[in-house]
């Protein structure tokens, strides 16, 4: 029964390219059902061209909009669209189908022309998890809890409100993320190679964090105990936290076993910082190459 | 009379000595004397058995037979049970170390053996639940089963070869930033030196390159040499890529 209406709906949503002729009614809308309403659905998006945008509303069903982008990546193009149109003229859209498929609970949206780019609005169940990844596009997600993949290589990845646990990267993009609540005992990542990476986090949150940034700093507000202080970093007379007195016997173990290392190995590399906040927990890495680490505490 | 009616059942040729002696054993089983009934004791077991069947439960009389039926297939499932244990128990030890029944296989019961078969057990179930999250779907997942092989204390084989493949084939790039951390404990092990070398030749992300170029250096991985020298001379490689490449380079030489 259930595979009879998954065939019709992909048939529908197979006959439903973006056919957008007026530039004032270029939104393209398909209202998707879940098989099963009752269970988090899960949403995939895989494009190349366009940006995603996902937010958490109070439904049962998936909306997708979508609409002709203004995000243009080739140099080609960006000179196409970047051009006023001749006097007397207007551009057209052409079109740019995409398919959207559901098999049970899981929705999945891809566009056949690659090279057209398309700029998806989605809103989705406040339950929902999400596998979400474009090239050339930022990454938007409101107000929605479940695991949350989000990948991006020139854009963005903006994360707000959010719930569940993130593993998020953007390449060439600032990572800019507040989460509300954090899912106890699961593993979180924040990455970037050229933008800084921005995170919010619950402020009771139970986790051991690892902080890196090569060519930039990190920050927090949070007491991090940290566990390792390596000797690129050499400062491990401060005390991470002010409010816990100085193990003496424990520094000085520390230092003699920096020392040890530092003869041992002439070089050491891994600068990234390792500490736990509120207990320890889960491994959650906030790492860039080119910016800066900031770890917030949430209110 | 006796004698008379054994006299005509014997057949002929029967030695007269030899029915006259089975005579007087007839003769002396006649006399033996029965045992006089001790009333007393008597009396005592009927009631004790009365007072039983008294204090009984109907029902429990009359199903007393098939309980004992019953008890009897109930002890044949707990031998079955029984057997279905040692069977399992075998089968971890025998799985635990790979040779047949040798000298550091537990052979007595005492707790320390049994310790330590509940230690291997767990070890193998933490192994292999962190091999079953590394094939999960989510990413989240992944990332939990490549960070619980840091739990484990000698992962097996099996374990290394899960991650050499996450850090090669696995599609999100935090999942494959993290199975470096996680390879460094065996940066000795020749599989994981020639697949790290691999992993950054094959490597599309620019920052788990830059992760594995530093994992280099950090193991003194001389033979990465000629790899790293290719990445630091080839224009299509990203500009930090190159950059560090030829800092790893200065390091190593």
């Amino acid at each position: 029964m259930r595979h009879v209406i998954l065939g019709t709906l992909l048939l529908t949503a197979l006959a439903a390219p973006l056919a957008a002729q007026q530039p004032d009614a270029q939104a393209q809308r398909i209202t998707i059902p879940l098989s099963d309403p009752g269970r988090p659905g899960s949403l995939q998006v895989d494009i190349v061209m366009g940006s995603i945008t996902v937010k958490g509303s109070n439904r049962k069903d998936m909306l997708i909009e979508a609409r002709g982008s203004s995000v243009v990546g080739l140099p080609r193009n960006r000179r196409a669209q970047d051009e006023p149109p001749p006097p007397g003229l207007r551009r057209l859209t052409q079109n740019a189908p995409f398919t959207v498929e559901e098999d049970r609970n899981e929705v999945s949206i891809e566009v056949e022309a690659p090279t057209r780019s398309i700029d998806f609005t989605i809103e989705v169940p406040l339950r929902t998890n999400l596998d979400v990844e474009t090239v050339m596009g930022s990454v938007t997600v409101e107000g929605i809890e479940g695991e949350l993949e989000i990948e991006s290589v020139n854009g963005a990845v903006t994360l707000t409100n959010v719930g569940g646990s993130v593993v998020a990267h953007t390449v060439n993009g600032k990572l800019l993320a507040t989460i509300a609540r954090a899912t106890p005992q699961q593993p979180m990542a924040f990455t970037s190679l050229n933008g800084s990476v921005d995170v919010t986090l619950p402020a009771n949150v139970k986790a051991n964090l690892k902080l890196r940034s090569d060519q930039g700093d990190v920050y927090t507000d949070f007491d991090l105990q940290q566990v390792r202080q390596d000797a690129a970093n050499p400062n491990p007379n401060q005390n991470p936290n002010p409010n816990v007195d100085i193990d003496r016997n424990r520094l000085r173990r520390d230092i003699d076993r920096q020392r040890a290392d530092l003869q041992r190995r002439r070089v050491e590399i891994d600068n990234a910082i390792y500490g736990s906040i509120n207990g320890g927990g889960p491994d959650f890495e906030m790492r860039t190459f080119n910016g800066n680490v900031y770890v917030r505490k949430g209110k | 009379m006796e004698h008379d009616r054994l006299g005509r059942l014997l057949p002929d040729g029967v030695d007269p000595r030899e029915a006259d002696e089975l005579d007087a054993t007839w003769q002396m089983l006649g006399a033996i004397e029965s045992p006089a009934p001790n009333s007393e004791r008597m009396r005592a077991r009927i009631d004790a058995v009365m007072d039983a069947l008294e204090h009984t439960p109907p029902s429990a009389i009359a199903t007393a037979g098939k309980r004992q039926t019953s008890r009897h297939y109930v002890l044949q499932g707990l031998a079955a049970a029984a057997m279905l244990v040692i069977g399992i128990g075998i089968g971890w030890f025998a799985r635990s170390d790979g040779s047949a029944f040798g000298g550091t296989r537990p052979t007595s019961n005492d707790a320390t053996t049994q310790i330590a078969a509940m230690r291997t057990e767990m070890h193998d179930l933490r192994e292999m639940v962190s091999l079953s999250l590394m094939q999960q779907q989510s990413a989240t997942e992944r990332l939990k089963g490549v960070t619980w092989t840091g739990q484990l204390d000698q992962p097996s084989g099996e374990v290394v070869t899960a991650l050499l493949d996450a850090l090669i084939h696995d599609p999100n790039v935090n999942v494959r930033l993290a199975t470096i951390d996680a390879l460094e404990r065996f940066a000795s092990r020749p599989d994981v030196r020639r697949g790290t070398i691999q992993a950054v030749q094959q490597q599309p992300s620019a920052l788990v390159q830059i992760a594995l170029i530093d994992f280099m250096v950090k193991t003194n991985e001389r033979e990465s040499v000629p790899t790293l020298q290719r990445l630091a001379m080839d224009p299509q490689v990203n500009e930090a890529v190159r950059a560090r490449a030829a800092w790893g380079l200065q390091q190593l030489g």
